[in-house]
C-alpha cells in the first residue's frame, strides 16, 4: 500500500513536470511570434550621368544665360548648352536621347568635351553621330521626318504631336578602344572606391556638352530623357 | 523434546513459507514497478524527444535566433500578428517558413501566427532600390476585446547569396551599418511627408526598431486590427536635408522631428560621427556615408558635393553587396548570432 502511494506520487510528479515543461515551451513559443520576409534589392548600375563634379545632377537649368555658350539665332532659335559627365567603369559607352515632339523645332546635339581645370570646352564641329531609331514608316521616311510632315499637314496643334522619338548615338570610346564608326572621346580616369571588390578601381569620367535648341513661338511642354549604357571593352 | 523439535521445525517451515511469499510479493512488485517505470519512461522519453524536436524545429526555422535572451512573461496577452496579400518571391524560394494559420474576416484571408515564425505577406512584390518607398501593412488579432498596448519589434538586415547560392545573413558590418541610415522606417505618412522615424537600434547585426501599438477600446477579439509602417530609401542626400515638395523628400518644412532629431543625426553623421575604417582601404563609413578618410584632421565630408557623393557610394555599396533585405516583425526582441558589432555605429 505504501509502495503504491509512492508510485502514485512519482507519477503525479512526472506529469506535473511534463505539464510545466510543455507550459514553458508553449509560453516561449507564443512569446516568439514573428513574421518574416525577404525583399529583393536591385543592383545599381555601373554607369551614372552626373554633373561635372561626379555628384548628382539634380536639375538641368534650361534658362537662357547671356555670356555663356548659350546663343540666340536671328530666326529666334534658342540654343542652351550644358556640360554633363558620364561616370563609368568601362571606357566605352553609348548615349540615347528620348524626347517628345510638341515643339517641331526641338533638337538635341551632344558634343564631346575636354576638361581644363574647372572649365570644359568643346568643338562645335564635332557632334556625336547618331540616328533616330523609331520604326520607319512605309514611305521610307524616318520617324522624325514623319513627325515634321504631320506638323505641315495637321497644323501646329500640340496634342497631336506628343510622339516620342528615340535617338541612339554611336558608341563613344577613348582612343585606345576606338573602332571604326565610333566617336572618339577624352576620358579622365579617377581612382575611386569600388563597392564590389572593396578596393580602389579606375572610373572613367567623360565630359559632354548637351545642346538643346528650339524656336520659342508658342509655349509648349516637351519631355526628354538622356540615357547612357556601358559597352563592355574587348 | 521431540515435540519441541517438531514445533520448531513447523515454525521454521512457516517462517520459510512466509519469507518465500514475501520475497515473491517483492519480486512481483519489482516486476510491476519495472514495467510501470519502462512504460512511463518511454512516455517521458517520447515527450522529451517531441519537445526537443519542437525546439530544434523552431531553431532551425528561425536561423537568426539564439535562446537565452527572451524573457518569459505570463502577464502579457497572447499576441497574434497577421498579414495578407502576397508572399515575396525571394522569401518563398529561399526561406523555409510556414504559411501560418488562417482567419477569414470579411471575405479576406489573414495569415497569423500565435507562436513561431511565419512568412510575412505584403500587398505587392517589392523591389528595393534607391528612391523606392512602400508600406508594410500588418494586423494584430486580439484574443480579447478592449484596449491595450502591444510592443512589436521591426528588424532589418541584409542577406547575401553565399558561395553555394544559398541565402545567408550578411556578416558585412559595413552593409549592416549603412542599411540603418538608408532604409528608413516611419510610423506615419501624411500629406506626402513622413514622421515618427523608428531609429532605435537595440541588437547587434539586425537593427531593431520597436513600436508600441495602442489598440483602441473598441477592438474586438478575433477581428484583425490593421497597422501600417512606411519605408523609404531616399534617392539622394538632399532628400534627407531639404523640404522641397515633389522631390521625394522626407519631412515637411515645419517638422519638429526633423529639426530636433533627424537633421542633427544626419549632420553628425556628415561630420564623421561614429566612423569606422573599411579594412585595407583608406575609406570610412558610418550609418549614412561612405567616403575616403582624411588624415589631415579636416572635416570628413567638407561640403555638400562630398556628402552627395558619399551618400551615393553608400547606396551603391548596399545595392551591390546585399541581395535581399530581410524584414521581420516580432513580438519579442530576438538577438542575432551571425555578426559582431555591425550596426552599432551611431
Amino acid at each position: 500500500m505504501k509502495d503504491g502511494t509512492k508510485k502514485k506520487w512519482w507519477m503525479v510528479y512526472s506529469i506535473i513536470l511534463i505539464i510545466i515543461l510543455i507550459g514553458i515551451t508553449y509560453a516561449w513559443f507564443v512569446q516568439n511570434s514573428s513574421m518574416t520576409t525577404l525583399l529583393s534589392i536591385e543592383k545599381p548600375d555601373t554607369i551614372t550621368i552626373s554633373d561635372v563634379d561626379g555628384a548628382d545632377m539634380t536639375e538641368l537649368d534650361l534658362d537662357y544665360r547671356e555670356g555663356t555658350n548659350d546663343k540666340k539665332d536671328s530666326d529666334g532659335t534658342i540654343h542652351i548648352l550644358r556640360p554633363l559627365c558620364i561616370k563609368s567603369t568601362s571606357p566605352i559607352h553609348q548615349l540615347e536621347i528620348v524626347h517628345t515632339t510638341n515643339l517641331a523645332s526641338l533638337n538635341f546635339n551632344i558634343y564631346p568635351a575636354t576638361k581644363d581645370g574647372d572649365s570644359y570646352t568643346f568643338d562645335s564641329a564635332t557632334k556625336v553621330p547618331g540616328n533616330y531609331v523609331n520604326e520607319k514608316s512605309t514611305n521610307s521616311k524616318t520617324a522624325r521626318e514623319e513627325v515634321l510632315d504631320n506638323y505641315k499637314s495637321q497644323g501646329d496643334v500640340a496634342d497631336t504631336h506628343a510622339y516620342p522619338l528615340y535617338w541612339l548615338a554611336v558608341n563613344c570610346a577613348i582612343e585606345d578602344k576606338l573602332q571604326s564608326g565610333w566617336q572618339k572621346v577624352t576620358s579622365y580616369p579617377n581612382t575611386e572606391f569600388d563597392v564590389s571588390t572593396k578596393s580602389e578601381k579606375i572610373f572613367y569620367y567623360t565630359y559632354y556638352y548637351l545642346e538643346i535648341s528650339w524656336k520659342e513661338t508658342t509655349k509648349e511642354t516637351d519631355l526628354f530623357y538622356i540615357m547612357a549604357q556601358n559597352i563592355a571593352a574587348e | 523434546m521431540e515435540n519441541q523439535n517438531i514445533d520448531n521445525e513447523e515454525t521454521q517451515l512457516k517462517e520459510a513459507e512466509y519469507y518465500r511469499a514475501t520475497a515473491e510479493t517483492y519480486r512481483e512488485n519489482a516486476r510491476y514497478s519495472r514495467n510501470t517505470f519502462l512504460k512511463t519512461g518511454v512516455f517521458v522519453l517520447v515527450a522529451v524527444c517531441a519537445l526537443l524536436l519542437l525546439c530544434i524545429a523552431w531553431f532551425v526555422m528561425n536561423s537568426r535566433v539564439t535562446g537565452g535572451t527572451t524573457p518569459i512573461s505570463a502577464q502579457q496577452d497572447l499576441i497574434r500578428i497577421a498579414s495578407k496579400g502576397y508572399r515575396q518571391e525571394a522569401e518563398k524560394s529561399n526561406l523555409r517558413l510556414g504559411e501560418g494559420k488562417t482567419l477569414e474576416y470579411q471575405n479576406e484571408e489573414y495569415y497569423y501566427t500565435d507562436g513561431g515564425e511565419i512568412a510575412m505577406r505584403l500587398s505587392e512584390n517589392y523591389s528595393v532600390f534607391p528612391g523606392a518607398c512602400g508600406t508594410i501593412e500588418f494586423y494584430i488579432i486580439p484574443t480579447r476585446d478592449g484596449s491595450r498596448s502591444v510592443t512589436l519589434y521591426f528588424g532589418l538586415s541584409g542577406y547575401q547569396k553565399g558561395t553555394d547560392e544559398k541565402i545567408v545573413p550578411t556578416e558585412d558590418e559595413v552593409l549592416t551599418a549603412l542599411l540603418k541610415g538608408h532604409i528608413l522606417l516611419f510610423e506615419e505618412y501624411r500629406g506626402g511627408f513622413y514622421s515618427g522615424w523608428m531609429h532605435d537600434d537595440v541588437s547587434n547585426g539586425v537593427f531593431y526598431n520597436s513600436i508600441t501599438v495602442t489598440l483602441p477600446e473598441n477592438v474586438k477579439a478575433n477581428v484583425p486590427y490593421p497597422y501600417t509602417v512606411y519605408w523609404i530609401w531616399p534617392l539622394r542626400y538632399q532628400n534627407m536635408v531639404s523640404h522641397q515638395e515633389n522631390k521625394n523628400d522626407i519631412y515637411a518644412e515645419n517638422s519638429e522631428e526633423f529639426e530636433q532629431l533627424f537633421f542633427p543625426f544626419v549632420e553628425s553623421q556628415a561630420a564623421g560621427n561614429g566612423i569606422s575604417p573599411i579594412a585595407n582601404t583608406s575609406y570610412y563609413y558610418n550609418s549614412i556615408f561612405l567616403a575616403k578618410g582624411s588624415e589631415s584632421g579636416t572635416p570628413w565630408l567638407e561640403n555638400e558635393k562630398a556628402r552627395m557623393k558619399a551618400y551615393n557610394l553608400a547606396d551603391e555599396y548596399i545595392g551591390t553587396n546585399a541581395d535581399y533585405l530581410y524584414l521581420t516583425i516580432s513580438t519579442s526582441l530576438q538577438s542575432e548570432n551571425s555578426t559582431g558589432n555591425g550596426g552599432s555605429s551611431n
